[in-house]
C-alpha cells in the first residue's frame, strides 16, 4: 500500500489513498468512476465561479470607468496652448519647422515617416504580421485552398454586380493613387489610401466571387509585393538613420511644400506603406472568404 | 562621426525585422531554420560588442534615428544593461530553437515551418527593440508586434487546446496592451512628450510645483498594469499555463523564459527611466509590486504542486518565477533591482532548459507530457534527464546552479531594505520548499525503473543545446559576484 501511493505521488496524483479507500469500503454500491465525479465537481465549481466572475468583472470596470474620469477632471484643458508653453512644445516645432525641414506641406505626413518613421516601420510590420498570420493559419493547412487568378469572370450571372465594379473599380483605384502620392501635399496618405485600394480590389473579388476559386490577386503575390516593399523601406530609412545618426548630409532634397515632388523620402515610403496595407486588406478578405 | 559600434543596437534592430519579413519568400523550413540561427548569432555577436563597447566606456550612448534629435525625433538608448540582455536573449533563443528543433520538424507542418521562423524573427525584434528603445511610443509599437507574433508561436500544433490557449492570450494581451496605451495618452496629454528622458524632467518638474499629481498616479498605474498583463505577474497569469502546456517545446521554452522578460525589463525601464524609484515608492507602487510578487511566488508553486502535467507544472513554476521578479523590483532599492534583473537571466536560461529537456523525455512517451507516462524516460535518454534534473535542482536553489545564485542575490538584496528582510527571506524559504516538493517527485519519477519507455534515435541538436544550457547554468551559478556588479554598473547608467 504504501508503495502504492509512492507510486501516485510520483505521478502527480493528489488524492494519494482516497481512491484504493473507497475501493475497500464502497463494495457494494458501484460508485461513477473517479474521472467522471470530478468531472461534475470541476462543473459546479465553473458554475458558481462564473457567477463570481461577472459581478467581480462588473465591480472592476465601474471603479476603473470612475477613476478614469475624475482622472480627465485634473488633466489639462483640451487645446489649452497660452496656459503652458512647455507642454507643447514638440507641437510646436512641429506646425513651425516641419514644412521646411522635410519639406512636405502635411504635418501629419513629416511626423509619421520623417521624424517618427521608425514607429511607423513598426506599424507597417505589424500589418504585415497579421497578414502573415492570417495566412499561417488559414492558407497553408492539409487541405489547401486551390486559388487561380483572374481578371474577369467568365460567364458573369451577376451582371449588374460586374458592370458596376467595372466601371467604378477605375476611380476607385485612381483616388487611392491620388491620397497615397499626394500623402505629403494634403490630408491622406499611405495607410488611408491603402486601405481604400484595398477595398477597391475586394469589390473586384466580390464580382469574380461566383467561382470561389478564382481570386483578382492571390495571396503569394500580395505577400510578394509587401515584401518588396517593406524591405525597400527598411533600406531606405536604415540608410537615412545611419546617415543621419552619424551627421552625414545625405538625404534627398527637400524640394518645395507643397510641390509633388517634394518631401523627400515621404513619397516613396507612402508608396510602400500603401500597397502593404493593400496587400493586407485583400488577402485578409481573400482568405477569410475562401477558407473553410 | 560615431564609432562602428554606436550604429549596432539599429542595424541589429532593422536586421531581425528584415530578415523576418524576407523569411515569408523562403518555402523551405530548414533553410528558414539556418536563416534565423544566422541572424541569432549575429544579433549575439553584435551586442557583445555593444557590451564591451559601453563597459569600457563607462556610459551608455544614445543614437538618434534620422536627422531629427529627441525630443521632436526618437532615439534607441544602449549601455551595459542593455548591451548584457541583447547578447543573453538571442543565446537562450538559439538553444531554445536548437533543443526544439526535432519537435519543431514534427509538430509544425512543413509548409508552415517558414512561417514559424518568420515569427521567432518577429519575437527578437520586440525583445530587442524592448531593451533598446528610449520612446514610450516605439515601445507601444513593440508591445502590438509580440500581440501578432505570440499568438501565432502559440499555434504552432493547431489543437483545439493550443487555439483557446491562443485567444485566451490575445484578449489578455489586447487588454495588457489597451491599458498601457491608455497610461500612455494620460501621460502625454499632462507632459507633451514621449521621448523617456524628456518625460523624466517634466514630470520632476510637474511633482516639484505639486501639478497634475492624480492624471502621473494613474498613468503610472496603468502601464505598469498593463506590462503586468502582458508579463503575467501573479494576478493576471490566466492566459499563460494554457498557452504553454500545449504548444510545440521552442514555442513553451521561448515563450516561458524571454517574451515575458521584455516586458518586464520594459517594467524596469517606467519605474527607473520615465518616473523615479522615489515617485515609485510616494505611489505605493513598489509596495504593492512587492507583495503581488510574494503572492506569486507561493501561488504559483502550490499551483505547479496540483498538476500532472509536466508543462503545465513548469508553467506555474513560471508564474513562480515571475513573483522572483517583481519581488526583487518592489525592494525598492538599486541593488533589490539588480537582483531582479539577475533573476531575469536565470530564469531565461533554467526555464528554457527545463522545457526543452521535458520536449526530449516527452519524446520517448509518444510526446504524452504527463508524469504517468514519463516514469522512466531519463533512463532512455539520460542527457535529457540529466538536464532536467539539473534545471529542477537549480530552481530549487541547489549551490553552484543558477538558481542558487537568483536567490542568494535576492536575499542578500532584502538586507538592505529594513522592513522587508524577515517576509522575504521567510517566503523565499518556503518557495524553495515548495519547489523541492514538486520538483523532487518528477526527478525521482524520471528514474525510476519502467517497461513502457521506448528508445528513441539520438538527437545531436538536443544534446549540443542541453550542454550549452548547463554551462550557462553553471556560470550564473558560480559568477554571481562579477555579474551583480555588471548589472549594477548597468543600472547606474540607466
Amino acid at each position: 500500500m504504501a508503495d502504492f501511493s509512492l507510486r501516485k505521488w510520483l505521478d502527480g496524483e493528489q488524492r494519494l489513498l482516497d481512491g484504493e479507500r473507497s475501493a475497500v469500503l464502497d463494495t457494494a454500491r458501484p460508485k461513477p468512476p473517479q474521472a467522471v465525479r470530478r468531472r461534475q465537481r470541476h462543473r459546479g465549481y465553473l458554475r458558481r465561479w462564473r457567477r463570481f466572475y461577472a459581478v467581480l468583472a462588473v465591480v472592476t470596470c465601474l471603479m476603473l470607468i470612475v477613476a478614469l474620469a475624475v482622472t480627465v477632471l485634473y488633466l489639462p484643458r483640451y487645446g489649452a496652448v497660452e496656459d503652458n508653453p512647455t507642454l507643447n512644445g514638440v507641437v510646436e516645432y512641429y506646425l513651425r519647422r516641419s514644412a521646411e525641414e522635410t519639406g512636405a506641406a502635411n504635418f501629419v505626413a513629416a511626423v509619421v515617416f520623417a521624424y517618427r518613421a521608425m514607429d511607423t516601420f513598426g506599424e507597417a510590420v505589424v500589418i504585415f504580421a497579421a497578414t502573415a498570420a492570417v495566412i499561417y493559419l488559414l492558407y497553408i493547412t492539409d487541405r489547401p485552398v486551390q486559388l487561380r487568378p483572374a481578371r474577369a469572370p467568365k460567364s458573369p450571372r451577376n451582371q449588374i454586380l460586374w458592370q458596376t465594379v467595372r466601371l467604378l473599380f477605375p476611380y476607385i483605384a485612381m483616388y487611392a493613387l491620388y491620397m497615397i502620392c499626394n500623402g505629403h501635399t494634403s490630408p491622406g496618405g499611405g495607410f488611408a489610401g491603402g486601405a481604400i485600394l484595398g477595398g477597391g480590389l475586394i469589390l473586384w473579388d466580390v464580382a469574380l466571387g461566383e467561382d470561389r476559386r478564382e481570386t483578382i490577386l492571390s495571396p503569394e503575390r500580395a505577400v510578394r509585393a509587401m515584401v518588396v516593399c517593406l524591405g525597400l523601406y527598411a533600406v531606405l530609412k536604415g540608410v537615412s538613420f545611419f546617415a543621419g545618426a552619424n551627421g552625414m548630409d545625405w538625404h534627398l532634397p527637400t524640394g518645395a511644400p507643397g510641390h509633388i515632388l517634394s518631401g523627400g523620402l515621404i513619397l516613396p515610403l507612402n508608396i510602400c506603406v500603401g500597397v502593404i496595407t493593400a496587400g493586407c486588406v485583400i488577402t485578409a478578405y481573400v482568405l477569410f472568404t475562401r477558407a473553410e | 562621426m560615431l564609432p562602428l559600434v554606436c550604429n549596432l543596437p539599429m542595424i541589429c534592430l532593422l536586421l531581425s525585422m528584415t530578415v523576418g519579413i524576407l523569411t515569408a519568400l523562403v518555402r523551405n523550413g530548414r533553410r528558414a531554420f539556418f536563416l534565423t540561427a544566422a541572424l541569432l548569432v549575429a544579433v549575439t555577436a553584435a551586442s557583445a560588442a555593444v557590451l564591451v563597447y559601453t563597459w569600457n566606456t563607462g556610459e551608455s550612448f544614445t543614437y538618434t534615428l534620422g536627422l531629427y534629435p529627441t525630443p521632436v525625433g526618437i532615439e534607441l538608448r544602449a549601455g551595459v544593461l542593455e548591451g548584457l540582455l541583447a547578447t543573453c536573449f538571442p543565446v537562450v533563443m538559439l538553444l531554445s530553437i536548437l533543443g526544439g528543433y526535432r519537435d519543431i520538424c514534427q509538430d509544425v507542418p512543413a509548409g508552415k515551418q517558414s512561417y514559424y521562423f518568420l515569427m521567432l524573427d518577429l519575437l527578437l525584434a520586440t525583445l530587442l527593440g524592448l531593451i533598446y528603445t528610449n520612446d514610450l511610443f516605439t515601445a507601444f509599437v513593440f508591445l502590438e508586434v509580440s500581440t501578432i507574433a505570440g499568438s501565432c508561436i502559440i499555434l504552432s500544433r493547431e489543437t483545439g487546446e493550443t487555439i483557446l490557449a491562443s485567444i485566451r492570450y490575445i484578449i489578455f494581451s489586447t487588454l495588457g496592451s489597451g491599458v498601457f496605451l491608455l497610461g500612455l495618452a494620460i501621460l502625454y496629454q499632462c507632459t507633451g512628450h514621449l521621448h523617456m528622458d524628456t518625460l523624466h524632467t517634466m514630470i520632476q518638474l510637474h511633482q516639484r510645483r505639486g501639478e497634475y499629481l492624480l492624471p502621473l498616479m494613474m498613468s503610472f498605474g496603468l502601464l505598469l498594469a498593463g506590462l503586468a498583463f502582458r508579463s503575467a505577474l501573479f494576478p493576471f497569469h490566466g492566459w499563460l499555463p494554457g498557452s504553454r502546456g500545449s504548444s510545440t517545446t521552442a514555442s513553451s521554452a521561448l515563450l516561458s523564459s524571454l517574451f515575458l522578460k521584455g516586458f518586464a525589463v520594459m517594467t524596469l525601464k517606467v519605474i527607473l527611466r520615465v518616473f523615479s524609484l522615489e515617485s515609485a515608492a510616494e505611489y505605493r507602487i513598489t509596495d504593492m509590486l512587492f507583495l503581488l510578487g510574494l503572492v506569486g511566488m507561493v501561488f504559483g508553486s502550490v499551483r505547479a504542486l496540483m498538476q500532472k502535467d509536466a508543462k503545465r507544472m513548469a508553467a506555474y513554476s513560471t508564474v513562480a518565477q515571475m513573483g522572483y521578479v517583481y519581488l526583487g523590483i518592489g525592494l525598492g532599492s538599486a541593488v533589490g533591482i539588480a537582483a531582479a534583473v539577475y533573476h531575469i537571466l536565470v530564469h531565461a536560461f533554467t526555464k528554457a532548459m527545463l522545457f526543452t529537456s521535458i520536449g526530449a523525455l516527452s519524446g520517448t512517451a509518444h510526446h504524452s507530457k504527463r508524469w504517468a507516462d514519463l516514469r522512466g524516460s531519463g533512463r532512455a535518454r539520460p542527457l535529457a534527464g540529466a538536464a532536467f534534473t539539473l534545471a529542477a535542482l537549480s530552481l530549487c536553489g541547489v549551490p553552484v546552479l543558477a538558481g542558487f545564485g537568483g536567490k542568494y542575490v535576492l536575499s542578500a538584496a532584502a538586507f538592505g531594505v529594513p522592513g522587508r528582510t524577515a517576509v522575504t527571506l521567510a517566503v523565499l524559504v518556503v518557495s524553495a520548499l515548495l519547489n523541492a516538493l514538486y520538483f523532487l517527485p518528477a526527478v525521482i519519477n524520471i528514474w525510476s525503473p519502467s517497461e513502457r519507455v521506448e528508445t528513441v534515435p539520438r538527437d545531436g541538436c538536443y544534446g549540443v543545446s542541453a550542454l550549452c544550457f548547463l554551462g550557462c547554468n553553471l556560470v550564473l551559478g558560480v559568477g554571481f559576484v562579477p555579474l551583480t556588479r555588471l548589472i549594477e554598473t548597468g543600472i547606474s547608467m540607466f
